[in-house]
């Protein structure tokens, strides 16, 4: 499908209600991080040895509690959100750049190395994650690096997929074979041609890889393998707060929250955009409906979804 | 037909291959070995206990020997649980990952077409927001939050089911709850999109037009075609949810398989992480496959390599 | 196919095999549904349509029983009643292995300890009780021992408990084809450790033998004092050759297994439970209790609910997170004794700067042991000796206490007064939460207090063991527990040719005063050789930095009587029982805890 320009596709994604305050939304709490990085009211880190203030619940000092070291939660939310997005971001950054490489060469290619690495994605999807990211984190560490490794290479092949899709969709499309008649290197074509038509569907699986790295993060945490301390991240945070989950529940609850509507928002903006990229899509009307208006509501049809969730397959 | 089921085995088992050799090596990359303990042994015993299980030999024999017994269908021995086979370990713990998978399954489906339907039919109403909004509720919270709540509510508040173990059906319920909110709001997405698309179509106004009311003509002609692709998806839905549940299994402390990703690779136990590496290699590749077939059944023009 | 044990009740199995029958049913129509060859993708909807109308159908009453299955297993009693005389535990994890030469787990050990016994057995306060052996004369000034064996002691198939039976187990223990990692126990035995390391091959020169059916001879390379303590703990216990050649490897299976302690070996269900049963004839006497259900609950969180919930009878600290030792910590249901682990901060005395004694004299003098229970909370003892409390040749006095002025002093001698010029060190740990704590407190300690930095390394706990083992950096944190209770599984550590020793430190002074305690009969000169030794250890070479001991903490359901702890963490439960009377009208899901 040819993709309208950018402007267009934001004027489309502004009518979606559910989509436009989930961006809202979002770019807050992307404020907060950066700000986090730059201030934040009381350390996140250090501790106090002595400190009596341990495990306190809601309070005017704390405005989200303590831990059991007496660290301020809310410190450690906002600081922890700084690292939560920056992974979300990153690695959907690594799944776009190995993925799109990766499935441009194979959608472009065609033939046997097409096949050939086709079954490489296979090898790959086979491949528990858990183990890879086990593996990866005892040979390169529990660090930050570790872990966006881990995450980066067990999320490129949806992206792979989508774009090799997408690319041998549109090889035979028209303007394809007069780039192709008029000597342009197979480089440009992908660069000038292929790779600017695909671009929707590689939007709207990017915007969904951010909250689905946020979720892995946080499992890996759980399961001992995320983050060493006393790095924080809302997945540390959560997990260390399991454990207190019936004496102090706001240890768990105010972690979770942040990452519930960090994903639900990247959920609804990633429909919002793939619903605004499809031209076919009605949006809600800017002005009242009249009975001209639902006559024509009944005959058009919603059915981009169900490509794209069959080809995610 | 039949040639390009053939075809898919054929090229399922160099996948398979590739898989194998290639956690046979990564796992003797990582540093640390599987008889690392902090009561250091002195030497000889570790060598004697090496010489048991052929650790001496070098890399290649050992490949060798471990492909050879692969080739059998001996999955090895685990050095952790001395004198069992991994084929004995894996026996008894995936029919309980099978289980809880399946279970999932079921309630993501009884779950999850309802929601879409609901959703589907009232399009741009209220019902359909609450009913999507419900399903991306499910897959925004990570898993072990998921476990706590439930936990905490069904079973320590309101006492109704049990907390943890494996003892009884009863005590399959929460842990397949846990494992099926994620898909469900896959599965419920799916079959709105899929039954709006139905819909659409003349021959549903031909129903409705006979005289059928709404709900019926929505159960009988318009499900049965609406979740044709939901059945295609089920497929690889089931392997993730049979393997890929280790913290449910973990959670409530099911004796399933998912626990030896993480325990076996600590261990180092070097067969064990093999083996359960292949069985869910297997059953993705199987799940990938029966997606393909079916697609290539439902329309064979449809010719891609994958 | 009976996945879930006996717990579906009558009225759920016509259902559950109506269920599994007509699923596949279903699955059976639905690949003839989708092997048509249709074309034509409306026409075939239309054939679908009804040909999927039936199977829709089908697949409505599918899961409509599906659901009602679930109603009525949920319906029915709401809750399950405490079972009578059963004790349910939780031991955290699979046991690796039951064959008690093989075993090194603690899971494995909480099991064999209660199905088997050996030569002698630990009291509660680590005394050495006879057990399979009436009584025992020790000889040659400390290198022979005569066991004479009870003949009543019985295998559970009847058969007596042969000093063969010992003399086979020990010769398999030291084979190295065994392959066993506890085989070191038994190396003060004449040419144990030639036989394990292959120098000699015929097992009959190992230094024990059954002189007849009941009486067993042993021959030590030189008088070892604690040698008594060996026979009562798990890889000295007999086997019986018959059986283990009988049945090979599988010979420790539920069906297979032979075992002569207070409690047979009922069921195993892997990674889930073991279930042990009263032996009736056991020759001391039947326990009170008629079952025991081990449960293994890798998640403490969970494990902690099951025991609110009234589903677990005792809990100790594989189940017991600190949050919930808070809430706990005055419940009259919390015990807690002092175990024989020590946790201490190493040095690489062959790296600097810790090559120098007074640096490293100064770090343990700069540390406050006092922090430690504070910010671990489970109570731990502060140490500054290595011996711990309660064992012979204890001192309080024995290590350095804290004392920052002349910790500086110290340092300023060394040539880094106030921390300047301290090299970049880090500091090695294992990646656990609790192990975090005590060793970021340990840098904070000595920022304060020295004015140097060192910086926090962690590694996944394979890796570390291995760093540890191959190279070990200038400063780590390590642990040390007691395999019996005496001071001399502590101080041999640190001997110059212990494997586990990776400060690299070998003095001849501290081999000698250690081989001598060894050795020593006399209890009172015995003590005085190793308080000696401590204090050289700890005072004045101070290749290591003891820190703290830990503790167990446990949570009692008060209708469980006579669960004793000993500092061992030996779990025995022979002398558990059940009081009826407290669990009149308790069900599983009342209001667990009392405060």
């Amino acid at each position: 499908m040819q993709s309208a320009g950018f402007r267009q596709i934001f004027a489309r994604l502004k009518r979606i209600p559910a989509a436009f305050a989930a961006l809202i939304v979002i770019s807050l709490i992307c404020l907060v991080a950066v700000l986090a990085a730059l201030q934040v009211p009381l350390s996140p880190y250090s501790y106090d040895q002595t400190s009596t203030d341990l495990m306190l619940g809601p309070c005017l000092q704390h405005l989200m509690g303590t831990d059991e070291l007496g660290r301020d939660l809310f410190s450690r939310v906002v600081f922890g959100s700084k690292l939560s997005i920056s992974i979300g971001f990153t690695t959907a950054f690594m799944a776009l750049v190995i993925g799109t490489t990766y499935g441009s060469i194979s959608g472009f290619a065609g033939g046997k190395l097409d096949n050939l690495m086709m079954r490489g994605v296979d090898v790959a999807y086979a491949l528990p994650d858990l183990l890879v990211m086990i593996l990866i984190g005892v040979l390169v560490g529990r660090g930050t690096w570790g872990i966006l490794i881990a995450l980066g290479l067990v999320s490129w092949m949806g992206t792979a997929r989508l774009v090799r899709a997408q690319f041998l969709q549109l090889q035979h499309e028209e303007f394809v074979e007069a780039a192709r008649a008029s000597g342009q290197t197979g480089l440009k074509i992908i660069l000038k041609h292929l790779l600017p038509n695909s671009l929707g569907p590689i939007i709207v699986a990017v915007t969904f890889t951010v909250p689905s790295a946020i979720l892995s993060e946080s499992t890996l945490s759980f399961i001992g393998l995320g983050l060493s301390p006393p790095a924080c991240s809302w997945g540390t945070l959560a997990s260390d707060g399991w454990r207190s989950l019936r004496g102090h529940p706001h240890l768990i609850l105010f972690p979770s929250l942040f990452i519930f509507l960090t994903v639900l928002a990247f959920n609804f903006v990633g429909d919002g955009i793939r619903d605004a990229l499809d031209p076919r899509t009605r949006l809600p009307l800017l002005k009242a409906k009249t009975k001209t208006d639902e006559k024509n509501e009944a005959g058009t049809v919603e059915g981009g979804e169900q490509d794209e969730e069959a080809v995610a397959v | 037909m039949f040639s390009y089921v053939l075809k898919r085995f054929l090229v399922a088992l160099p996948v398979l291959w590739i898989i194998a050799t290639f956690t046979f090596l990564l796992v003797r990359v990582v540093p640390g070995g599987p008889f690392d303990a902090e009561k250091n042994l002195p030497p000889q015993i570790i060598a004697n206990i090496k010489a048991k299980y052929h650790l001496d030999k070098p890399v290649h024999e050992q490949y060798f020997l471990y492909m050879e017994r692969l080739a059998h269908g001996d999955l090895g021995v685990s050095y952790k649980y001395v004198n069992r086979t991994v084929n004995d370990i894996l026996l008894d713990a995936f029919p309980v990952s099978l289980q809880l998978g399946v279970c999932g399954l079921l309630l993501a489906v009884a779950i999850g077409v309802p929601l879409g339907t609901v959703a589907a039919v009232n399009r741009g109403r209220f019902p359909d927001s609450i009913a999507m909004f419900l399903t991306t509720v499910g897959v925004s919270l990570p898993g072990f939050v998921v476990g706590a709540l439930l936990i905490l509510v069904f079973g320590l508040y309101l006492k109704i089911l049990p907390v943890a173990l494996w003892e009884s059906s009863r005590h399959m319920i929460l842990p397949s709850l846990t494992l099926a909110l994620g898909p469900a709001a896959y599965i419920s997405r799916l079959t709105r999109a899929s039954v709006l698309e139905v819909l659409e179509k003349d021959w549903v106004r031909t129903a409705r037009s006979k005289g059928l009311s709404n709900s019926a003509t929505i159960v009988k002609h318009v499900l049965r075609n609406a979740l044709v692709p939901v059945a295609t998806v089920l497929g690889p839905l089931t392997a993730i949810l049979i393997t890929g549940s280790f913290v449910v299994e973990y959670i409530y402390a099911v004796p399933g398989m998912g626990r030896f990703f993480i325990t076996a690779v600590s261990n180092r136990d070097y067969d064990l992480i093999i083996g359960t590496t292949l069985i869910f290699a297997v059953l993705l590749i199987v799940a990938n496959a029966v997606v393909d077939i079916v697609y290539h059944m439902l329309d064979p023009r449809m010719q891609t390599g994958g | 196919m009976p996945i879930f044990d006996d717990q579906i009740s009558a009225s759920t199995l016509p259902l559950y095999d109506h269920w599994c029958h007509s699923l596949t049913f279903q699955v059976s129509r639905l690949f003839h549904l989708l092997t048509l060859q249709h074309r034509q993708s409306d026409y075939f909807v239309k054939a679908e349509g009804s040909l999927l109308s039936s199977r829709l159908a089908d697949s409505k009453i599918f899961i409509t029983f599906l659901l009602a299955l679930i109603t009525l297993s949920s319906c029915g009693f709401k809750s399950t009643l405490v079972e009578p005389n059963t004790l349910r535990i939780n031991i955290g994890a699979e046991p690796p292995g039951l064959d008690w030469h093989v075993a090194t787990d603690s899971t494995s050990f909480d099991v064999v300890s209660n199905i088997m016994v050996g030569l002698t057995q630990y009291r509660a306060d680590l005394s050495c009780a006879p057990c399979c052996a009436t009584n025992w004369e020790v000889l040659d000034s400390g290198k022979r021992y005569i066991f004479h064996l009870d003949p009543k002691a019985l295998w559970s198939d009847g058969q007596s408990v042969k000093a063969s039976d010992f003399e086979y187990a020990w010769r398999r223990l030291l084979d190295p084809k065994t392959g066993a990692q506890y085989a070191f126990f038994l190396y003060d035995v004449q040419n144990a450790f030639e036989f394990n390391s292959g120098k000699i091959t015929d097992a009959r020169l190992v230094g024990v033998k059954a002189l007849d059916e009941q009486t067993l001879e042993v021959k030590l390379k030189k008088p070892a004092a604690y040698f008594i303590y060996l026979t009562a703990f798990c890889p000295t216990f007999p086997q019986r050759k018959d059986l283990i050649e009988k049945w090979g490897d599988r010979w420790t299976q539920a069906d297979h297994i032979v075992t002569n302690g207070p409690f047979l070996l009922d069921q195993w269900r892997h990674e889930y439970k073991i279930e042990l049963t009263c032996n009736e004839h056991y020759f001391q006497g039947a326990p009170a209790l008629k079952r025991i259900k081990m449960f293994m609950i890798p998640e403490q969180a969970t494990a902690f609910a099951l025991y609110e919930n009234n589903e677990l009878d005792y809990v100790d600290n594989r189940s017991f997170s600190t949050p919930d030792l808070e809430r706990y910590r005055h419940s009259s249901e919390y015990r807690t004794t002092l175990l024989l682990r020590n946790n201490y901060i190493g040095f690489n005395v062959t790296k600097p700067p810790f090559d120098n004694v007074k640096v490293r004299q100064a770090v343990s003098m700069a540390i406050d042991r006092t922090v430690f229970p504070k910010i671990r909370g489970r109570g731990e003892i502060p140490a500054t000796s290595w011996i711990p409390p309660g064992l012979l040749g204890y001192d309080a006095k024995s290590g350095l206490e804290y004392n920052p002025e002349k910790a500086r002093a110290l340092l300023a001698e060394a040539g880094y007064p106030g921390g300047n010029n301290f090299p970049h060190v880090e500091l090695l740990y294992p990646s656990r939460n609790d192990v975090r704590l005590v060793v970021e407190a340990v840098q904070d300690q000595l920022k304060r207090n020295l004015k140097i930095h060192i910086s926090l390394q962690n590694q996944e706990w394979k890796v570390y063991l291995e760093t540890l083992h191959r190279d070990s950096p200038p400063i780590y944190r390590s642990s040390w527990g007691a395999d019996f209770p005496d001071p001399e599984t502590f101080m041999n550590v640190f001997t110059s040719h212990n494997d586990n020793n990776s400060t690299r430190w070998k003095d001849p002074h501290y081999d000698d005063l250690v081989s001598r305690a060894s050795a020593e009969q006399n209890v009172e000169k015995r003590g005085q050789l190793y308080e000696h030794a401590d204090r050289y250890l700890c005072r004045e070479q101070v290749p290591i930095a003891p820190v703290f001991l830990e503790t167990q903490n446990v949570m009692v359901k008060p209708w469980v009587k006579g669960m004793e702890l000993n500092k061992l963490d030996i779990q025995f439960f022979r002398n558990v029982s059940i009081d009826e009377s407290l669990l009149h009208g308790v069900h599983a899901g009342d209001k667990g805890v009392t405060h």
